[in-house]
């Protein structure tokens, strides 16, 4: 670590170490410890600007504003996409009971042809000893 | 840093899950983070809360595919929110940057009225001052000062070199230094 570098580092990253770069800052610091009134200009120089930069926060009641809105809008997505499940669901149970009753219903066969409870089968001998 | 030690990891595997307690530890935790990106690349308020909105959406639809292993969370979050941002910077390229009515009161409320009109006015003072920089100087800034994102993750982002990083935040420094307190050594 030289002491440019070290200047280098307090004019880009700030005055913190901890926003220096990992590899830098033990050297940095050793650096600083070793000629404290040297480097003392540049830190206050750099602190400095750091103060100003802090000063510009971002609200809590912004973020709790937001916060608020993102969740209402969240439950109303899933308001909305419970909404359409339940859609389908009844859709679902429609077409069902449509196809139940497809099933069940009687399209006009002859109740002499087709006897009570009869199936495709029904007319199949019941006797094959004839056979 | 890869995913297998992302310290979201968990909590995103919950939102995948549709736990509601999840999204609200995750809401919880990068909110502010968003906005804070957001407010100080836009310096509009409302656009900074409509962002984060926008980028949510993404994550609710990224978080039951995420894999773990790759990028971290936040670095993924963040270039969502930066390439939202982008989009929104070029719709009004050509507008002049001065911050509106909306970014008054960025300041939380300080203890006396005297303190807090003080912080208010130096936060908007800050806040013109970053809204007067190139954009790529206010991304360094936002991403390294505010977002306290170390020089690798900031230049991976922006995709540059640290070097050029380096270069951008002492340019950023400087003019934020002689707007703000007048001085142009550094």
């Amino acid at each position: 670590m030289t002491p440019d570098r070290l200047r280098t580092l307090l004019s880009t990253y700030g005055a913190d170490w901890r926003r220096w770069p990992a590899g830098e800052r033990d050297a940095a610091r050793a650096l600083l410890a070793r000629d404290a009134a040297a480097q003392q200009r540049m830190l206050d120089h750099a602190a400095q600007l750091d103060e100003w930069l802090a000063s510009y926060a971002v609200s809590e009641r912004i973020v709790a504003g937001a916060s608020t809105t993102l969740r209402a809008r969240r439950e109303r997505a899933w308001w909305w996409r419970g909404a359409g499940l339940a859609a389908i669901g009844l859709a679902g149970s429609l077409a069902g009971a449509w196809g139940v009753s497809l099933a069940l219903h009687d399209f006009g066969a002859n109740p002499g042809d087709w006897p009570l409870r009869a199936t495709a089968f029904s007319a199949l001998p019941a006797d094959w000893s004839d056979e | 840093m890869s995913g297998d030690d992302d310290p979201d990891a968990q909590l995103l595997a919950g939102v995948g899950r549709n736990d509601p307690e999840a999204v609200r530890q995750l809401v919880a935790r990068k909110l502010p983070r968003l906005l804070s990106l957001a407010q100080r690349l836009l310096g509009h308020r409302g656009e900074a809360e409509d962002l984060a909105q926008d980028a949510f959406i993404r994550v609710w639809k990224q978080a039951a595919h995420w894999q773990p292993g790759g990028a971290r969370f936040d670095t993924w979050l963040h270039r969502v929110a930066l390439n939202l941002c982008y989009d929104r910077l070029r719709r009004r390229r050509d507008d002049a940057p001065a911050p509106d009515d909306e970014t008054s009161d960025p300041i939380d409320p300080a203890p006396t009225p005297e303190r807090a009109l003080l912080d208010v006015q130096r936060g908007q003072r800050v806040a013109a001052a970053l809204a007067a920089l190139p954009v790529r100087q206010r991304e360094a800034i936002v991403l390294q000062y505010y977002q306290e994102l170390s020089n690798v993750e900031a230049a991976a982002l922006m995709q540059i070199s640290v070097e050029a990083l380096e270069s951008l935040l002492s340019r950023a420094r400087r003019a934020l230094r002689a707007q703000l307190i007048g001085d142009t050594t550094e």
